[in-house]
């Protein structure tokens, strides 16, 4: 076992878990952040992104151990249907979204590439950003929509 | 005031607060208390008799709970898994269905056949004991290659030459007949790549045993609920019908491959009674490819046959399809009746013969994935069309304006069983040449040459049998179920509404469609419908989602049930109003009576049905609450053109969509942001088949695409930003004049990309997926 | 290139506990029969880890030239490795020369997660089982 102290979404945690628990795990099973999804395991698909210590992470393929002392932003920690995150409100706005299952990752991928990019971002540099995380259902357009959006918003701030 | 949120307009979704917060429920994020974890333990051999099974250590391993066998359920009464149709042969026999125990008991037939569970305190402890559990297996040859399976061993016990069926549709005479008449024959090889569906949501379920009630729960991530639970409950016996309680929460994509009844979620539900606990499955990636139902897998030899000034006589189509090692649910009729009845796409061609032999091969089973066999007809239709046109040197538009069916010819019955209702084919080319400007294509390509790289354009101009089904044509077919779907419109004492359908939304938008429709026929604000799907306690027995149905079948049953609301509402308004019910009408959530300025609101109505005081209840029941089973009297018909434009670089292989535009007919649109989602969604699948996707399995049975490391879907760097558009010939037979629009991507879009890049390459044949790799071969001849 | 007659080395090729000695992973091995071992080891191939019981045979036994050296590998719930080693010994001026050649297939989930990855494993593992045998020689003999 370890003992880990994390703060998820502002909150701060301490507990003690099994030495080989994944960062998805804890947030999934020990803290029921179940926003967080898991797709495929191998840190192929993206639909488990978080932001840990201001990066996006596949935390398939963290241990929680790593994570210790970090900070943690999950979807659940972003905005509330009436207090929306920009990019959160831009999925919406441009239907950017149908099964749902992939969107908190992808969401979780896109601030961290506008939070990086120093110059507004081409739609060709966000499908490029946008590599490492799978959709089935979307066809993407809508998400390098949402994402350019977001972007704008974001940027004007 | 429904102008905004009404029929046509693009409502943003009711779902979306959900899955943007985090906050939607999936299965795998449902937990019960006192929940265990199952991890079935999976074939390694394509084909193996089961000696023995020692599960000696694995039980002492520590946190087991269970560990069970095939024999445990044969034991206990359990059922194979059924497969829903039955399809006959050409002489008439009915096709052959091997015994699918959910756990393999004596033979396990494909990499991922299940042969033992085990279930334990925690995930970690399950994995754990599961690889303690020791099989002996004496491997067998397996079956592979499904173009020479007929001839391999014989894989199941009652199946001679591993052949499901022998089956044929139209006039075999008439066709040779056309053949004999032709002045050109243009004929192709073709192979469906297998697909493997991949849904980003793997399936689970999590079982519940209420010993008390003697009731189960399942919640799992299905399709159909209630499909799911008929069949558990009838075919399977896990447990009388009025006991098993389904649930199918949010879910996370589908594509067919949720519609079917699988192994996992059978031995779950089943062994939460054996263990008094609540049990938890969730499959892992490798799980997904090995034993999820794959798509296509056809093997095809095509001719067209036409007259000397490029006049359609006939078609000839002989087609080998892989059923896999068992039948899927739903196997049987995808190849066939979604299949060949749709060989005459949208052409006049008087005389179409297709012969299919379905296959059973050591590969995990095959069944629908998105489109499910019309893919395939329209693949080996508008691959045809394309290759005559070339030999022919006609324009590809021009040969396919020739053979159109024409607006006047409605409605059209096609050689193979159909009677298309409606369609404008030519005005969907048409807005597509317009699209993708096709009249400057020749000089684009000069361009390209320039730049020394090769430019393709392709067509497809598909059409679809959608809105499974009309009950009576199905079970005439030999569905083992009808199809039509069930709606409740439940009004609120208030005023509010809440709609039960027995579709289920999984990235659908039914939420949000569904909630349209009622609005805007009642008059009432968007935001007071609420639509409930996905539960069998909740909602009337329906058949879920899937063939583009739920707007076409399960809207127009929703549409019904508000029709019947509104006449009964009109009643109480007469009531109210001291008139007639012949008197009032209903415009815009407004109740009104002739030469009178007396009018109710919907509201008003709503709530005199729940507070009578007055009613006259030996004739007027209190209450505002409908229902309305709706059976289609006919298949919808959505078509449209799909033209793709590449660019490769024909140092390399790498091909470059550098334009898709699709053009559709579905009919009456509820909400085109919803609809052109869809259709960006089927396209990116239909090129994912074209030039990624291929499910491979080596000369030993192994599937060698078991990952996403090997398994290519698209990224968003794999794909262009589509245009995307559409005409509009409402269909004739259901309230809404809807078509249904889930597929169309997916069955149009491969046909249009394999023609762009046989074009670019100036080659007939080219086999999928179109990697750089295969396209380098193709110009290189290496 | 082996600093010992080839009949030294032919028997210790057969010697279980030379044989764990030099096998990476190798936690047991018991002579089953003369040409038969069972062995139990563990591997790491690519994303999957498994502990494999294995039945190792020598066939093609022609003393001391030249021995077929056949793994059955089960691997539970990873799947199966099925491996062929075929090993010659050639006396030369100063010991023995060593050579090998191997070949094998997977199944099960080995297969669908590391088929790209097992030959190179096989490989490093049979590079590593042999230079740990030569090694071997070389620390006898400065011991």
């Amino acid at each position: 076992m370890v003992d880990i102290t994390i703060t998820v979404n502002g909150t701060g945690h301490s507990l003690s878990v099994p030495d080989n628990t994944l960062l998805s795990d804890l947030l999934r099973e020990n803290l029921r952040l179940t926003g967080t999804h898991i797709g495929c395991d191998t840190s192929q698909c993206g639909s488990c992104t978080v932001e840990l210590n201001g990066r996006a992470v596949k935390s398939c393929t963290v241990l929680a151990a790593q994570a210790n002392n970090g900070s943690i932003t999950t979807i659940e920690g972003l905005g509330t249907p009436n207090d929306l995150h920009p990019v959160q409100a831009a999925f919406r706005d441009n239907h950017a979204l149908q099964c749902g299952f992939c969107t908190p990752g992808m969401i979780m991928t896109a601030i961290e590439m506008i939070k990086d990019a120093t110059e507004p971002l081409s739609a060709d540099q966000i499908r490029a950003g946008l590599e490492g995380n799978y959709c089935r259902c979307t066809g993407y357009q809508n998400i390098v929509k949402a994402v350019l959006a977001a972007q704008t918003q974001l940027r004007s701030v | 005031m429904t102008t905004k949120t009404g029929i046509g307009a693009s409502v943003l979704r009711k779902e979306d607060a959900r899955f943007i917060t985090g906050t939607g429920a999936y299965t795998d994020d449902l937990s019960l208390p006192g929940q265990v974890y199952c991890v079935f333990v999976r074939s390694p051999h394509a084909r193996a008799i089961i000696k023995s099974i020692d599960t000696t250590d694995a039980e002492s391993s520590g946190g087991v709970i269970a560990i069970f066998t095939g024999e445990d359920l044969r034991s206990d009464g359990i059922g194979d898994l059924p497969c829903g149709w039955l399809v006959k042969s050409k002489d008439g026999s009915d096709m052959l269905a091997p015994s699918h125990p959910a756990i393999a008991t004596t033979h396990v037939n494909y990499v991922g056949d299940i042969y033992a569970m085990v279930i334990a305190e925690t995930i970690e402890e399950a994995k754990n004991a599961a690889e303690l559990v020791e099989a002996d297996f004496e491997v067998l040859t397996p079956v592979v290659d499904v173009a020479t399976a007929t001839t391999a061993d014989q894989i199941h016990e009652n199946v001679p030459n591993n052949q499901c069926y022998d089956w044929e549709l139209g006039d075999s005479a008439a066709a040779d007949g056309a053949f004999a008449n032709a002045v050109h024959v243009t004929s192709l090889d073709i192979v469906n790549n297998r697909l493997i569906p991949n849904a980003i949501e793997p399936r689970a379920a999590l079982g519940n045993h209420d010993a008390a009630s003697g009731s189960y729960t399942l919640y799992t991530t299905s399709q159909n609920p209630h499909l799911e639970r008929l069949i558990l409950a009838a075919f399977v016996n896990v447990a009388p019908e009025a006991k098993l309680h389904v649930i199918s929460p949010d879910v996370g994509g589908g594509f067919g491959s949720k519609i079917f009844v699988y192994a996992e979620e059978t031995a779950v539900i089943w062994a939460t009674a054996k263990v008094g606990r609540p049990i938890k499955w969730r499959a892992e990636r490798i799980e997904s490819f090995q034993a999820d139902a794959h798509g296509r897998d056809h093997v095809t030899r095509a001719e067209l046959a036409l007259s000397g000034d490029g006049e359609f006589l006939g078609l000839r189509v002989k087609t080998i399809a892989n059923m896999g090692a068992y039948l899927s649910t739903f196997a049987s009729s995808v190849p066939t009746y979604l299949y060949g009845t749709l060989l005459s796409g949208q052409y006049k061609t008087p005389a179409i013969h297709v012969e299919v032999k379905s296959v059973f091969t050591n590969t995990a089973p095959v069944d629908a994935y998105r489109g499910a066999g019309r893919p395939e007809a329209t693949y080996v239709v508008e691959r045809l069309v394309e290759t005559a046109a070339r030999e022919l040197g006609v324009d590809p538009a021009e040969l396919r304006r020739k053979n159109f069916i024409q607006p006047s010819d409605f409605p059209y019955a096609t050689p193979v069983a159909l009677t298309y209702d409606t369609g404008d084919y030519e005005a969907s080319l048409e807005r597509a040449l317009s699209l993708a400007k096709y009249s400057e294509f020749a000089k684009r390509r000069n361009e390209s040459e320039a730049n020394g790289r090769k430019r393709g354009i392709g067509f497809s101009c598909y059409i679809e049998a959608c809105g499974l089904a009309p009950s009576q044509v199905a079970l005439s077919l030999g569905a083992g179920v009808g199809l039509f779907e069930s709606a409740e419109v439940r009004v609120d004492v208030t005023g509010s509404v809440t709609v039960m359908t027995g579709t289920h939304s999984h990235g659908q938008g039914h939420e949000t469609t569904f909630a349209q429709v009622v609005s805007d026929k009642l008059g009432i604000p968007f935001e007071n419908v609420t639509v409930v799907h996905g539960d069998t306690s909740k909602s009337d027995y329906g058949l879920g989602t899937y063939g583009s149905r739920s707007l076409v079948v399960g809207g127009s049953a929703i549409a019904t049930a508000t029709d019947k609301v509104i006449a009964k509402a009109k009643k109480i308004a007469a009531h109210m109003l001291n008139s007639t019910e012949e008197q009032v009408s209903f415009d815009d959530g407004i109740f009104k009576i002739p030469d009178s300025n007396e009018s109710l609101s919907f509201g008003e109505v709503a709530f005199s049905a729940y507070v009578p005081g007055d009613f006259p209840i030996e004739e007027l029941e209190p209450g505002l609450s409908e229902k309305a089973f709706y059976d289609p009297a006919n298949f919808t018909y959505p078509a449209g053109t799909h033209i793709c434009e590449v660019e490769v670089d024909p140092g390399t292989g790498t091909t470059e969509i550098v334009s898709f535009v699709a053009v559709d007919d579905f009919g009456t649109v509820i909400n085109p942001m919803i609809v052109e989602g869809q259709v960006h969604g089927g396209i990116t699948q239909g090129i994912g088949q074209a030039m990624l996707e291929h499910g491979v399995y080596d000369a030993d049975g192994q599937l060698l695409t078991g990952s996403y490391m090997d398994y290519t879907m698209p990224r968003a760097d794999d794909v262009p930003d589509f245009i995307v558009d559409t005409t509009v010939t409402p269909c004739t037979h259901n309230p809404l004049g809807a078509k249904g629009c889930g597929e169309a991507g997916a069955i149009g879009a491969t046909a249009a990309v394999m023609n762009a890049i046989t074009n670019a390459l100036d080659v007939k044949e080219l086999a999928m997926p179109a990697t750089a790799e295969t396209v380098w071969r193709a110009i290189t001849g290496d | 290139m082996i600093p010992a007659t080839r009949e030294e080395v032919w028997v210790a090729l057969r010697s279980p506990e030379i044989l764990q000695e030099c096998i990476d992973g190798c936690e047991e091995m018991t002579a089953l029969d003369t040409n038969e071992y069972e062995a139990l080891v563990r591997v790491k191939l690519g994303p999957v880890r498994a502990k494999f019981r294995s039945i190792i045979r020598m066939l093609n036994v022609v003393a001391p030239e030249s021995y077929t050296l056949a793994v059955n590998a089960r691997g539970g719930n990873a799947g199966f490795g099925i491996g062929q080693a075929h090993v010659s010994l050639m006396p030369s001026e100063s010991g023995t020369t060593l050579s090998y050649e191997v070949t094998g297939t997977v199944s099960g989930k080995l297969a669908q997660l590391g088929s790209r990855l097992f030959l190179s494993v096989a490989n490093k593992m049979t590079a590593s089982f042999f230079n740990k045998f030569c090694a071997r020689w070389d620390n006898t003999r400065s011991a």
